[in-house]
């Protein structure tokens, strides 16, 4: 039996369609089979950043209408990895036309043929968010180490607990360990204390998400990325929860300047 | 033209640090604003908080209570209650303390308490506090916020 899990965050653009992507990415890469839901109907983002795009059929609320004929049809399977597929959301639809039940049933009907099915969850705490936490065991909560992403995933987790099955875990996203050492930034210490969730990672702010989310290719693939790192070493906690999350150092100083400019290079010899 | 932005920026580092340390402002207010937002103090409260602490004080300091502010505020991590109230004179007579003696920190205030007579009024440097106090406060709820 599979585990559903729930990637949200109150606030929009903190990085959850990220770190689904990547996560579920993370996990194929380690064999596992790995179903992703966009369950932002509406304003469907995930098949872009999976770069599956083009491969569209049918979507999240066509399987629920059951205009085809199973959830296999519309499952679209990955350009990397066999064992992983995303089942897209409906763009030309909005969030009313899926109900926490019918989110229920999917759910569950999908767990008993995948070890995870990740659920890509919309900004805001209505219809759209019930219906993506509906199916859920579990939750991992986006933020960033700012106030406004905070605030909203306080409010989230508040919301969650509420329901005592969520179990909720923390991926802090985009961190600049340069301005926390400034004091200019919240710490990771901080939005622990203030958020008093286990903490499942720490992803660091990196150019290489863009580049990926660019060539619709997670970062979770790239080895000279930091932050792919971090998802790397998510991924790993996921499977192994009693593993304690570490801060991945970032390099610093004029060193690390050094350092990053040749690894750029063979970066760019790479592909 | 990267390598120029990065020694400009190391430059810029060396010459003007930027030592404000917003994190701290950041994480001060996020805790106040969480506290507010889970369990939202309702206006009764601090209404009828208010009243009680005008009636308490007003048994020894004559108060300027329109000129009351009250609220909670973040210190050094912290939260605390906060009342300014502007003093415009030690009353004369005093009634006995109902309940729990409040610390004397006046030593005019102890001496009304045992004796009726009021040794003398109270000196103009009183008021002058409690403007200035009030003065100070603005300031500080006007920059820290």
């Amino acid at each position: 039996m599979g585990k559903v899990f729930v990637v949200t965050s109150g606030k929009g653009g903190v990085g959850k369609t990220t770190a689904t992507a990547n996560i579920g990415s993370g996990l194929a890469r380690v064999g596992r089979k790995v179903v992703l839901i966009d369950a932002d109907i509406g304003l469907r983002n995930l098949d872009l950043v999976m770069g599956l795009e083009n491969r569209i059929v049918f979507d999240l609320v066509d399987v629920i209408e059951g205009k085809c004929r199973s959830v296999k049809q519309a499952l679209i399977k990955d350009k990397r990895f066999e064992n992983l597929f995303l089942l897209p959301a409906a763009q030309s639809r909005d969030k009313n036309a899926v109900s926490p039940e019918q989110m229920t049933d999917l759910c569950n009907k999908l767990k008993e043929s995948y070890d995870y099915v990740i659920i890509d969850c919309p900004a805001g705490i209505e219809h759209g968010f019930k219906n993506a936490i509906a199916g859920a065991d579990q939750a991992i909560i986006i933020t960033n180490p700012e106030v406004s992403a905070v605030r909203d995933a306080d409010r989230i987790i508040g919301l969650l607990e509420a329901e005592e099955k969520f179990n909720p875990t923390l991926i802090i996203n985009r961190l600049k360990q340069d301005m926390v050492k400034r004091g200019q930034m919240l710490s990771v210490p901080d939005v622990q204390e203030i958020l008093n969730i286990k903490l499942l990672g720490v992803v660091p702010e990196d150019e290489r998400i863009l580049h990926s989310s660019n060539k619709g290719e997670p970062v979770v693939l790239d080895h000279g990325s930091k932050a792919g790192e971090a998802y790397r070493q998510i991924v790993k906690i996921i499977e192994n929860p009693e593993m304690t999350a570490e801060v991945i150092p970032q390099n610093g100083g004029f060193f690390g300047w050094i350092r990053r400019i040749f690894s750029r290079e063979e970066k760019s010899a790479e592909v | 033209m990267l390598e120029f932005l990065s020694k400009f920026e190391f430059l810029q580092k060396l010459f003007h640090r930027d030592k404000e340390k917003t994190g701290q402002i950041a994480r001060d207010r996020l805790r106040l604003v969480l506290i507010h937002d889970k369990s939202p103090i309702p206006p009764e409260l601090m209404e009828n908080l208010k009243f009680d602490l005008i009636k308490a004080i007003s048994n020894y300091l004559e108060i300027d209570e329109d000129a009351i502010e009250m609220g909670l505020e973040r210190k050094d991590g912290t939260i605390a209650l906060a009342a300014n109230i502007p003093v415009l004179r030690v009353k004369r007579t005093t009634p006995a303390p109902e309940a729990v003696t409040a610390p004397a920190q006046k030593p005019g205030i102890a001496a009304t308490v045992k004796t009726s007579a009021q040794p003398a009024p109270a000196p103009p440097t009183q008021r002058r506090a409690g403007r200035r106090r009030k003065r100070r406060k603005m300031k500080t709820l006007a920059g820290k916020s």
